[in-house]
């Protein structure tokens, strides 16, 4: 393992860990949704250094680009719902904090007890990569991939339904010959 | 390069973030954004097992959380601002009907 | 709400100097983790920079940033005079020859510009967000192919990525529209996301018929495989109609009239970058002249043979066509009145993708019959 590597790892992980942390303990929600930023780019770096690039473009253009807009999008359409000065946590924040570091200590424990031998081949190039995925994709996964589909599109319909309001289509507006009939508007 | 424990640790601490906004959000956007970074953990655990063990597997399984992160942001997003628009509120504490 | 009691920039100064750090870093680390990063414009210096994975990300990324302020002086010196010679006026002449130093003087002024914060405004989120605007139309540079030779980063999944990068420049709209607290920088900022997510759809669907045909999402690729005839001359059946709706969905995507309506001044006094001023409204123009450039950069990747022809330099065709794109898009601009919002979407989800899958099916079968 050579030290320009490590060196990225810790980078990277600390740009996801600690917005992880601020999702999290932020009181301000949008805040919350801006720090998730900085973590879905890191994993998209830790990615890039697994040598998945596949996966590193996916997760930029699916979470930072798709997931996270229409999260911010959902609070900008709830605004006001809760009020940002009092306490975003319920009042088992204490235990919960315990419980978590208990568990994350327990599985490190294990981890670190358990280290996978360091991998010493080259992966292949980024282009042979996703040609084996698409491959895969649509020989062994065939069956996975069109359930997938099915399960986008049930959401598709789903979030159409959720959405249509039953107060009917929305008016047209007027035409605008007469809007400024009535008014001689010049400016 | 640097060990597989290592990303699966990262992994396991990123999962338990996650799980801890969970346990404590109140909003139910932000608990969406916990279940991301879960997601997420996973995702990070699949892709660096599967470089371990150098087989598409474990990449194929990060595609369909992917889809599955996808619907389920749209249909859990559109079921909470439909709450807020029937209910005016959106604390999760305060949801206590399947029916409203 | 957009008056209120203006603050001057001191107490946010700290957390900007942050912010931009973090977000350099940010850059660096996901730079220097993609392998081999080739630096080829210099070649005397490549070897040397190329065996610091760091140096070469940096030089990379100072290369792309000067190149983008580089051509945004010369873009918006070219409109400025296209504009004044559509609307029959002469348009910028005081500043140096014809004009041609009026960018750098109005650059300065705005350098000079008193930086203004609103009262209520999120600060951190307002101070962002130019930012989250201009580094992902600066990355998408990266991959941008002006000759063979002449690319930041030849990524295997180069369209893909300038999808993926574009589409995140989403977020710093949203930072810009809430954290002003400005209900037209909020209105300007709702639309500006729902026009540009809703014009992704058509232009990924568009990008991946171009790609379906050529075999590949190397962008430099796509270049090498027009080789023989031009995309848009090899396939006209499909391709033109490809490219037009490409041309439309790269006009919405930078919010250039018939589609400004984010920043509709009539309504919306200027949307989602009412309240900045000084080098942070700088930051959102330059954003948007170098998506410009690079839209335009793309349309001739894709569909007219980046840099290939005869006779001159690699790099001035590619110049020279995207020139063309460009004055289309002014063309356009300054030609058409704009749309109304609800006009719009419908317009984009019940024309643009229906008619971008019925592309993307005839591309399959083209694909299958070569």
């Amino acid at each position: 393992m050579d030290t320009a590597s490590l060196l990225v790892f810790i980078s990277l992980g600390v740009l996801t860990l600690v917005p992880a942390l601020f999702v999290v303990n932020s009181r301000s929600i949008v805040h919350a949704g801006f720090w998730l930023l900085p973590c879905f780019l890191g994993v998209a770096g830790l990615y890039a250094a697994l040598e998945a690039h596949f996966f590193f473009v996916t997760q930029l253009l699916i979470y930072a680009g798709a997931i996270l807009v229409l999260v911010l999008f959902a609070l900008m359409l709830t605004r006001n719902a809760m009020n940002p000065t009092e306490s975003q946590s319920n009042r088992l924040k204490p235990v919960a904090a315990l419980v978590c570091t208990a568990f994350a200590a327990g599985s490190t424990f294990i981890l670190v007890k358990h280290p996978w031998a360091i991998t010493t081949d080259t992966p292949k190039p980024a282009g042979v990569q996703t040609e084996a995925l698409g491959n895969a994709l649509i020989q062994n996964y065939a069956v996975p991939f069109e359930v997938a589909s099915l399960l986008l599109l049930a959401a598709l319909i789903g979030a159409i339904v959720l959405a249509k309001s039953d107060r009917g289509p929305v008016p047209e507006p007027a035409p605008l010959a007469d809007l400024t009939s009535g008014t001689a508007g010049g400016e | 390069m640097v060990p597989t424990s290592y990303y699966m640790i990262l992994s396991g601490i990123l999962f338990t973030i996650g799980v801890l906004g969970v346990l404590v959000k109140r909003n139910p956007i932000v608990i969406f954004m916990c279940i991301e970074l879960m997601l997420n953990a996973a995702n990070i655990a699949f892709v660096a097992l599967g470089r371990h063990f150098a087989q598409v597997n474990g990449q194929m399984y990060v595609i369909f959380a992917l889809a599955v992160a996808a619907a389920e942001v749209s249909v859990g997003l559109g079921i909470i601002v439909s709450i807020f628009r029937t209910r005016e509120s959106i604390n999760v504490d305060e949801m206590n009907l399947m029916k409203f | 709400m957009t008056s209120g009691i203006l603050r001057s920039r001191r107490p946010i100064r700290a957390a900007e100097v942050g912010l931009g750090i973090s977000i350099t870093v940010a850059i660096i680390a996901i730079a220097s983790a993609i392998p081999h990063l080739p630096w080829q414009l210099l070649k005397p210096l490549t070897s040397f920079v190329a065996r610091y994975p760091l140096l070469n990300a940096l030089a990379n990324a100072a290369m792309v940033a000067n190149f983008v302020a580089l051509q945004c002086l010369g873009f918006i010196w070219l409109e400025r005079k296209f504009a004044g010679w559509m609307q029959a006026r002469v348009g910028p002449m005081h500043v140096g020859w014809k004009g041609l130093l009026q960018t750098v003087a109005d650059a300065v002024k705005l350098l000079l510009k008193e930086d203004i914060v609103p009262t209520d405004a999120d600060k951190p989120l307002f101070a962002l967000a130019p930012y989250l605007v201009f580094v992902p139309s600066l990355l998408t540079f990266m991959v941008l192919p002006f000759t063979s030779a002449w690319v930041g980063y030849d990524l295997p999944l180069g369209a893909l990525f300038v999808l993926s990068i574009s589409t995140t420049s989403i977020l710093g709209v949203f930072a810009a529209g809430w954290g002003s607290n400005n209900k037209y920088s909020l209105l300007g900022g709702v639309r500006a996301i729902a026009q540009l997510l809703s014009y992704d759809v058509p232009l990924i669907l568009v990008m991946l018929s171009v790609v379906m045909l050529s075999g590949t999402m190397s962008l430099t690729g796509i270049v090498t495989q027009q080789e023989k005839l031009w995309n848009i001359a090899a396939h006209p059946l499909l391709m033109i109609p490809a490219f037009l709706i490409f041309l439309i969905c790269t006009l919405a995507e930078v919010n250039r009239a018939p589609f400004d309506l984010p920043e509709a001044e009539s309504e919306l006094v200027s949307g989602f970058h009412t309240e900045y001023s000084g080098m942070r409204f700088a930051f959102f123009f330059l954003a948007e002249f170098a998506n410009n450039f690079f839209s335009a950069g793309l349309a001739v990747t894709l569909f007219f043979g980046g840099w290939l022809g005869a006779g001159l330099p690699a790099a001035v065709w590619f110049t020279l066509k995207t020139l063309c794109v460009i004055f289309l898009m002014m063309w356009i601009r300054w030609t058409l009145p704009r749309l109304r919002i609800d006009q719009m979407m419908s317009f984009c989800w019940k024309v643009l993708v229906p008619a971008s899958m019925a592309l993307i099916c005839a591309a399959a079968i083209a694909g299958v019959s070569h």
